[in-house]
């Protein structure tokens, strides 16, 4: 419909016929108006336009060029819309297809005699062809068509041939136009899609993002792979897609190649289907397609829908780092416009590449990022734990320690170099018999030693320092108040950190109790000894013994009728002698011999009763016994009584002008106790001190034995003696035993 | 007691052999002694004693083993072991090794006497004893002798 002015003037110029210059003007016009076109529909309205009223063709159509056919898109003067379309190679003919493919006019006079016409309106006797051109790239078709044989003639070739040239400015313009706007979407998208990737945190989501932004840059399929050093995916999750069914994925992640595989198709070989950093490789290739003898992928798209995509070809482009390292795969697939990628329409999704690699890497890094966050506060998290723990435990630590040191029984010091005391150990300074602590520290530590020891102590702290330590040494200590004590000292250094000795703990056990026993013990092995000796030697005297006994009874029976009185006296002390030599053998013998109680029920009083029989008590000695036969008791009796015998008899040799024993027992608990006192003449402290010992007698006559025979029977019997005496006034003796021993049969040497 | 009672001495001491030998002959036993246990046992299998009086420890074996030894010679000899050793478990092994009687060293000369004399006088006692008893035993059969004898007489 007309709209302007000057368009009622080209109609009218048409109509009138006017001349070519005219008509030239009016196509100009056209032309300004093609330009201003919206759309190719307007393009293609206004083309028919200018074909019918300007030109005045009565039949017209304009054809678009698709891949590869021809297709009207509008048309004027038919009766019967024309909807078909024309193969370029030819098979169905065409006048069109023709001119297209020659890229020239195209004029026939009679189509009846033309070999390429389409019966298309019926009476159409002459067709003008003209092709529409971009850059002599073919477009389009304009198409007329008349009644008459040789209707067209070559300055209506020339008038179309304008017009097709202002028409193919216009759909160039439009197209300039179309991808200008295609590029600003892409580019609103973009900032869109980085927006969006930039927000999310999470890596897949972030490949996602970007997988999608893709999508929307005309990809129907994109796969985005994070791959590890050797180019292979770890997990299906590295694997991020869009358009993908979830069958493909599968496929995808079942059938995906090695990491090798991967590094090859960036390499060298591949170099040639670089385009920018995208490889394309064309399934059109024969090394490619030599190279995938099983093919590729399988398109979604539709045949028509390719341009000069194959759905065979393959693109993708490393994720690569800017210091060069690969980090992931994309591979996009299914343009949806068909086409075959160029450098140009690649270059939006490069910035993806590089924005997936950073994301890839970035995510690696907040991983790593998060894992040592995490890790630091869970450490901040657990030190203050750890602190109350170590606290709690070095505490312990120190509470243990101290209570081994309290609990030792040994003296323990803590000294500085110089060996002033630091620290000690109660039992250190109570030793020392120091009033207190305090008094204790700041001591020196050789005050401590006994003079005569200190040349050596002093050797030994140098031994220390090189050393470390110093064992069992035996020094004489000393108290406070001078007095001296045997102690074994043990010391080693202490240091500090830098491994410097800044002191000594010196570890000292009093060993008094260790040497008396020692002592004692070598004294026992001695009397052992002796005591082995004198059963011995009186074992064999009694063999003489007898024969003495033998021979003066002899001379005593043969010649007693002629012996004097003296002679009797003298064989009388003979037998008296052999008596007297075979008691001290006999006592010999028991001091010797090992004690094995016999034990039995008895009672106090009969054991007393029986002793004072054996004892022949002299006539000048009164004994109050005033013992009880209560308890019975559980005792060796005929060992007791031998003790008791020792013990009278000696309180008798101890009366020798005559006084009184008196005996008497008393219950005590578990314990019995018999007590022996004598108003004789008492001893000394000296005497006191010595009458345990063996062989050790203030008589004439015996041997010493009796008191150490008597405490061995009453040890066995795990009782003890008590001896207390004043001079002159008398002595005591208290016998205490348990009534009922705790282990029968028990037995002490 | 009819016959001098013949003693055997076991001691390996001299004096002791000696001492004893002079006081029991002088009581009126007749005496004979061993110094070892080996000499002991070849004694009492050629002499006939009544009597030994044996020290428990000897050179070449132990005086309880020596009764052993001794055991079987007959008629029945008083064995009595002189022990320097006074214990009670001792003596009983003594007894149980067949001793009679067990002395102590050193010997008391009265106690030794007393000792022999008892268990001598046993020793007579049982001898009488079954020296009767053989007596009666032999008149007795006799009589049976006699008995059957006469039996057999009226029968035949």
């Amino acid at each position: 419909m007309p709209a302007s002015q000057s368009e009622v003037l080209a109609e009218s110029a048409a109509s009138q016929g006017k001349g070519l210059e005219e008509r030239l003007s009016a196509l100009n016009f056209y032309g300004g108006k093609l330009n201003s076109a919206n759309s190719l529909q307007q393009v293609y309205e206004l083309t028919l336009d200018a074909m019918e009223h300007l030109l005045g063709f009565e039949h017209a159509s304009f054809l678009i060029k698709d891949k590869d056919y021809l297709r009207v898109v509008c048309q004027r003067g038919y009766t019967e819309p024309l909807d078909f379309r024309l193969p370029l190679d030819g098979s169905k003919k065409g006048i069109t297809v023709r001119a297209a493919n020659k890229g020239k006019p195209f004029i026939v006079d009679d189509v009846t005699r033309s070999p390429e016409y389409v019966p298309g309106s019926p009476d159409v006797r002459s067709e003008l062809a003209v092709p529409v051109e971009i850059d002599s790239r073919t477009v389009g078709i304009l198409n007329v068509e008349n009644r008459q044989l040789g209707a067209f003639d070559e300055k209506d070739a020339t008038l179309l041939q304008i017009l097709a040239s202002h028409a193919a400015t216009a759909i160039s313009n439009l197209e300039k136009r179309q991808e200008i706007e295609k590029r600003s979407s892409q580019l609103t998208s973009l900032m869109r899609s980085s927006a969006e990737m930039i927000r999310s945190t999470d890596l897949r989501q972030r490949l996602q993002r970007i997988a999608e932004a893709i999508e929307e840059l005309g990809w129907r399929r994109v796969v985005i792979s994070v791959r590890n050093e050797s180019l292979q995916i770890e997990r299906p999750e590295d694997m991020v897609t869009v358009g993908l069914t979830d069958e493909e994925r599968q496929y995808l992640w079942d059938k995906r190649p090695p990491g090798h595989v991967w590094a090859e198709r960036f390499g060298q070989e591949f170099q040639r289907f670089k385009v920018g950093e995208f490889y394309h490789l064309p399934w059109s290739d024969p090394w490619v397609r030599q190279k995938f003898p099983n093919g590729t992928v399988d398109s979604h798209l539709s045949p028509d829908e390719m341009v000069d995509w194959d759905p065979q070809d393959l693109l993708y482009a490393p994720l690569r780092l800017a210091e060069g390292r690969i980090v992931g795969v994309l591979s996009v697939d299914d343009p949806i416009d068909g086409k075959r990628p160029t450098k140009e329409s690649l270059a939006p999704l490069e910035l993806f590449i590089h924005q997936s690699a950073v994301a890839i890497e970035n995510a690696k890094l907040i991983q790593q990022l998060n894992s040592a966050k995490d890790q630091i506060k869970e450490y901040a998290e657990r030190l203050e734990e750890k602190v109350v723990e170590r606290t709690k435990d070095l505490k312990e630590s120190e509470e243990r320690s101290k209570s081994i040191l309290t609990a030792s029984p040994d003296a323990i010091t803590v000294t500085d170099l110089e060996g002033n005391v630091v620290e000690c150990t109660e039992q250190a300074w109570k030793t020392y018999r120091s009033p207190s602590r305090e008094d204790f520290i700041g001591k020196n530590a050789f005050e401590l030693i006994a003079e005569r020891d200190r040349e050596r102590a002093r050797s030994n702290m140098e031994k220390v320092l090189n050393n470390g330590l110093v064992r069992n040494v035996e020094y004489t200590l000393l108290t406070r108040d001078g007095c001296e004590y045997p102690a074994e000292f043990s010391a080693s250094v202490i240091r500090d950190a830098s491994d410097r000795p800044i002191g000594f703990v010196a570890v000292t056990k009093d060993i008094s109790d260790r040497k008396r026993m020692e002592q004692q013990l070598l004294k026992a092995e001695r009397l052992a000894a002796i005591g082995q000796v004198a059963a011995m030697v009186g074992h064999d005297l009694r063999n003489p013994l007898t024969g003495i006994a033998g021979a003066a009874y002899y001379l005593k029976t043969k010649l007693g009728s002629v012996m004097n009185q003296r002679s009797v006296e003298m064989a009388e002390l003979i037998e008296k002698d052999i008596e007297y030599s075979n008691k001290i053998i006999n006592d010999l013998l028991d001091y010797s011999r090992e004690i094995r109680l016999e034990l039995a029920e008895s009672s106090p009083k009969s054991i007393v009763k029986e002793a004072l029989r054996h004892a022949s008590v002299p006539e000048n000695v009164h004994i109050a016994d005033k013992t009880k036969n209560n308890p019975k008791i559980i005792v060796d009796a005929e060992m007791l009584v031998r003790a008791f015998v020792n013990i009278v008899r000696n309180a008798i040799d101890a009366m020798p002008n005559g006084g009184t024993l008196t005996i008497s027992s008393k219950h005590s608990g578990a314990d019995l106790e018999v007590v022996f006192s004598d108003t004789g003449l008492g001893m000394s402290d000296e005497v006191l001190e010595r009458m345990w010992t063996p062989f050790f007698t203030t008589k004439a006559k015996g041997m010493g034995l009796g008191l150490s025979i008597c405490r061995r029977i009453v040890e066995a019997h795990n009782g003890k003696i008590l001896v207390s005496s004043i001079e002159g006034k008398g002595t005591t003796f208290t016998v205490t035993f348990p009534i009922e021993p705790e282990l029968p049969g028990g037995e002490s040497t | 007691m009819s016959e001098k009672a013949r003693i055997l001495v076991v001691d390996d001491d001299e004096s002791i052999r000696k001492a004893m030998t002079a006081v029991l002959e002088e009581e009126g036993y007749v005496v004979d002694t061993a110094q070892s246990g080996k000499e002991a046992v070849e004694k009492c299998s050629t002499s006939h004693y009544n009597l030994a009086l044996i020290d428990i420890r000897l050179p070449d074996m132990e005086g309880t083993r020596l009764l052993n030894a001794m055991k079987q010679s007959t008629p029945p000899m008083v064995k009595i072991i002189v022990t320097g050793y006074p214990s009670l478990s001792n003596a009983i092994e003594a007894v149980n090794k067949g001793a009679d009687a067990y002395l102590l060293k050193p010997l008391v000369m009265n106690d030794v006497l007393k000792t022999i004399k008892e268990h001598l006088d046993k020793q007579e006692e049982a001898r009488k004893y079954s020296e009767g008893k053989v007596a009666e035993f032999i008149e007795s059969r006799a009589r049976e002798l006699e008995a059957e004898a006469s039996v057999e007489k009226a029968t035949h």
